[in-house]
């Protein structure tokens, strides 16, 4: 196998990780070095030729040759067949409706989650049970590390330049999950977007961090409890309503078997959380975002806004996205009541789901 | 031991200066990306309002 990166000689590894940090090519943390030898194990599980070119990641356009993405993964400390997850989920962020320039450099606090999906997530061990969102398990951290790590390299998003997130947050370091799709009464997230059941995916969503709620009870009781969280007025997706503006939340097991008993189908509950999580516009209006000159001096609700919201009556109720279709409900967390709202961008980052392709050969 | 450079080359022959080229200024500030969703408008429009 022929590799066409740079060599660097060091005397060892500590020597490896220091050089990495001295070069920023790490983004805070220490790095597996990623020798010749390990890069080429990874790419020979995949099957893929190491100069496929998956697409430019910006806004620094870096290829993404599958090499680059191997040296990544492996400094991230992914084993081998945790790869095609990470190639899958650089295809989804190369998307051009993904809008990827967006999200590596926008002022917002949103940040890629990656979702994992089918079979594979038991063979791998991604982690969709306690602590989902948190740390413990080797396939969640290395995989959404690994993806960290090729946007760092590849599209050199800096903070401050050209990176402009005013707060970013802790999933800007790995923000992986996977789905609970046993304990869920509905079709898997892959298979509503399309892919076939038993089939492998990744779903990437650029979105806050979770926002926990404490809900219990009847069905009503659990989504009013989260259609309260989800009405934040300076939430990035009400300011920026249109076309990108789409939400993701999390039910955890315990809750989710109530919605079985009461026969609540998934769209059932995408329509209720639309409807019941609308905001007054005078409150999103108050705020004064929408008109802030750092945003560009334009009115947000002018040139952004679908025309059917009337601005003339302050008490207008603006939805968090433009239809129930872009609530997307995952099933994931531990057996107790704690559910989740995170929000997206409202500019982009919408959710985009690609087949894990199977090792070749 | 030899370990392998992570950072893609980019596509513009002159990387840096291309992303330059692109970065909102706004009184020697950076103040964002033109296409980073809003658009090269509102970029223009901030000149407007400080001209």
């Amino acid at each position: 196998m022929e590799l066409k990166s740079e060599r660097i000689d060091v005397a060892d590894a500590w020597e490896a990780v220091e050089l990495y940090f001295e070069r920023r090519w790490t983004d805070g943390l220490a790095i597996v070095p990623p020798t010749e030898e390990r890069v080429e194990r990874m790419i020979r599980y995949s099957g893929r030729d190491p100069r496929e070119i998956l697409g430019e990641v910006p806004p620094y356009y870096g290829i993404a040759t599958i090499e680059k993405l191997a040296i990544n993964a492996v400094m991230a400390g992914c084993l081998p067949e945790y790869f095609p997850v990470v190639i899958a989920a650089m295809e989804a962020m190369l998307e051009p409706r993904h809008n990827l320039n967006g999200t590596q450099c926008t002022q917002s606090g949103a940040e890629p989650l990656i979702i994992v999906n089918g079979p594979i997530v038991k063979r791998l061990g991604v982690n969709f049970a306690e602590s989902v969102f948190g740390r413990g398990y080797r396939a969640n951290g290395t995989i959404g590390r690994a993806v960290r790590l090729a946007l760092w390299n590849l599209g050199r998003n800096f903070p401050g330049e050209p990176d402009r997130s005013t707060t970013s947050h802790p999933g800007s370091w790995s923000y992986c999950i996977a789905e609970d799709e046993e304990r869920s009464p509905w079709e898997p997230l892959h298979v509503e977007k399309g892919l076939p059941k038993g089939s492998d995916a990744v779903t990437v969503f650029c979105c806050e961090a979770p926002h926990p709620v404490a809900v219990h009870g009847t069905v009503k009781q659990v989504l009013q409890g989260l259609c309260d969280a989800i009405a934040t007025p300076g939430a990035a997706n009400y300011v920026f309503l249109g076309d990108g503006a789409e939400l993701l939340v999390t039910i955890s097991p315990l809750n989710v078997a109530r919605f079985r008993e009461e026969g609540w189908s998934k769209q059932d509950v995408k329509h209720y959380l639309w409807d019941h999580s609308k905001v007054p516009y005078h409150r999103i209006k108050q705020l004064g975002i929408l008109t802030a000159v750092e945003m560009g001096g334009s009115d947000f609700a002018e040139f952004r806004w679908p025309k059917w919201i009337d601005k003339s009556d302050p008490n207008y109720p603006v939805p968090a996205t433009l239809s129930p279709d872009d609530v997307h409900v995952v099933v994931c967390g531990g057996n107790g009541d704690w559910c989740t709202v995170c929000h997206g961008w409202g500019y982009g980052g919408v959710a985009i789901t690609k087949e894990i392709k199977a090792p070749r050969g | 031991m030899k370990v392998l450079n992570p950072v893609g080359e980019s596509k513009f022959a002159n990387a840096k200066d291309e992303t330059a080229a692109r970065l909102g200024r706004f009184d020697n500030k950076v103040i964002g990306v033109i296409d980073d969703g809003a658009g090269k408008a509102y970029f223009d429009r901030i000149k407007q309002l400080f001209a």
